[in-house]
């Protein structure tokens, strides 16, 4: 009887706690998320394990010796996960759409609006009772509207990293959330005839242009904003490895191998912080809030600034194009497309909408480098 | 309360800052890029010469991997007439 009483002790059920259980139920919704509706599965489904797996009562893999501790501790603690997810996403981004088009940098940079606003609405989140967000928790939570998990995550773990968690979920959700948030605002905001505007096809890029750029964007990095040199230079180097053609193994490592192995292990990591006593707080219901805000804000901001550039050139920008500039690549760009295509069935505006896409991402880790310049 | 205003008086501040380096530094990137490209005007032409060239010689190589030999020709030729004659 004693052998069965101690093992009774030892079980899972004997153990658990309401919050575990919730948040192991957070997981399965995220698992469903992935598996079945296909949000983001190479993220949702890592994320969505690990948060099981961090709420398994005596198994310890989120205290010192577990897996998940050690996978938190050093990879993202550090900051190095993110940025190596950076090189190889620098290593999959193509520039030409970009280098042919510099003008829709602007709308890049339009997008970020969404990032400085909810930095406010944070702020002034702390009138409602419970909620204490400091200026450098507000910053990380509004990077969430960057649309960039991996500069999200980095920014979170050196301004704020007891709301990491929150942060990449919300981060990712809404990422994964892109074809459903953003065509309302993207309706509301242009009429049918400015959605329906063919843009002209863009130039081809040589070669040396190709090069130069990573080169280029690295100089003005370390010159007016060193803060973001992590980031843009992890960035810049998997795009030289690219374009310059002599390094295709590197290459194809940082896009493929690399980073697969660490997208799973920056997964986990994320998901062991979906502990209970972590997640269960209502700072997790505020981030998630403000998260969606900075996302609609960024949406809504650049696709006013691509109406701008339109009245601008005499109607040779459509508006849609503005909100790929969130980043979010290459799904933000695909939803322009596709809201395109509705309004004219012969419009492919794809390839104009990577030139924004690709700046976003530039322009979230400019601006986290300003956060953290100013606020690290 | 007059601590938060303070706050919400840095995070505006914060705001415009940002957005104002944000632009800058993209608006510096899209004069790189011109510049770069006055620059490299000629080699676009150049790299779509190399490309059209390297076509040309790939398929001239096509061509030339498999020519046909006419003793293989005039086999099967033969193979073949004999088959129809025997099936009729």
């Amino acid at each position: 009887m004693d052998g069965l009483m101690a093992f009774w002790a030892e079980t899972g059920i004997a153990h658990f706690t309401g919050g575990q259980v919730l948040m192991m139920a957070v997981g399965a919704l995220l698992l469903y998320l992935a598996i079945v509706r296909g949000f983001e599965p190479l993220l949702l489904l890592p994320i969505g394990f690990g948060a099981v797996l961090a709420n398994i009562p005596h198994a310890g893999f989120t205290e010192e010796g577990g897996i998940l501790y050690y996978a938190y501790h050093v990879g993202i603690e550090t900051g190095i996960f993110p940025l190596l997810i950076f090189l190889g996403v620098g290593a999959l981004t193509d520039f030409s759409a970009l280098i042919a088009n510099p003008k829709t940098l602007l709308l890049g940079a339009a997008a970020q609006f969404g990032i400085f606003s909810t930095l406010i609405g944070a702020i002034a989140l702390n009138l409602v009772p419970g909620f204490e967000f400091t200026m450098k928790d507000a910053a990380a939570i509004a990077i969430i509207g960057g649309a960039d998990g991996p500069t999200a995550i980095f920014l979170a773990s050196k301004l704020a990293p007891e709301l990491l968690g929150a942060i990449a979920v919300a981060a990712y959700s809404y990422m994964a959330l892109v074809p459903i948030i953003q065509p309302p605002i993207m309706r509301l905001l242009t009429t049918k005839a400015e959605r329906e505007i063919k843009m002209e096809q863009l130039r081809e890029v040589s070669k040396k242009e190709k090069i130069i750029f990573p080169l280029m964007v690295l100089g003005l990095t370390i010159l007016f904003l060193p803060a973001a040199t992590p980031l843009v230079g992890m960035f810049c180097l998997g795009n030289l490895m690219r374009e310059s053609g002599v390094v295709d193994r590197l290459s194809k490592t940082a896009q493929n191998e690399l980073i697969n192995i660490v997208t799973i292990f920056l997964g986990l990591a994320v998901g062991s912080k979906l502990s209970a006593e972590q997640f269960l707080r209502v700072e997790t219901l505020g981030i998630l809030v403000l998260g969606a805000l900075a996302f609609s804000i960024g949406t809504a901001a650049g696709v006013l600034m691509a109406k701008l550039m339109c009245k601008l050139s005499g109607g040779k920008v459509n508006p849609l194009i503005g909100a790929a500039g969130v980043s979010a690549v290459p799904m933000a760009a695909r939803v322009v497309n596709k809201v395109g295509l509705e309004a004219n069935p012969h419009n492919f505006l794809l390839m104009h909408a990577m030139g924004p896409n690709v700046a976003g991402v530039l322009g979230s880790a400019v601006a986290a480098g300003i956060l953290l310049a100013v606020l690290g | 309360m007059g601590d938060l205003t303070q706050q919400l008086l840095d995070a505006v501040g914060i705001m415009f800052l940002g957005m104002g380096l944000v632009y800058l530094f993209l608006s510096l990137l899209i004069l790189g890029i011109h510049l770069v490209a006055k620059w490299c005007a000629k080699d676009v032409a150049l790299d779509r010469n190399a490309k059209e060239q390297q076509k040309i010689q790939q398929s001239a190589l096509a061509a030339s991997a498999a020519p046909l030999d006419p003793k293989v020709v005039a086999a099967i030729t033969l193979a073949v007439r004999q088959y129809r004659s025997q099936i009729e």
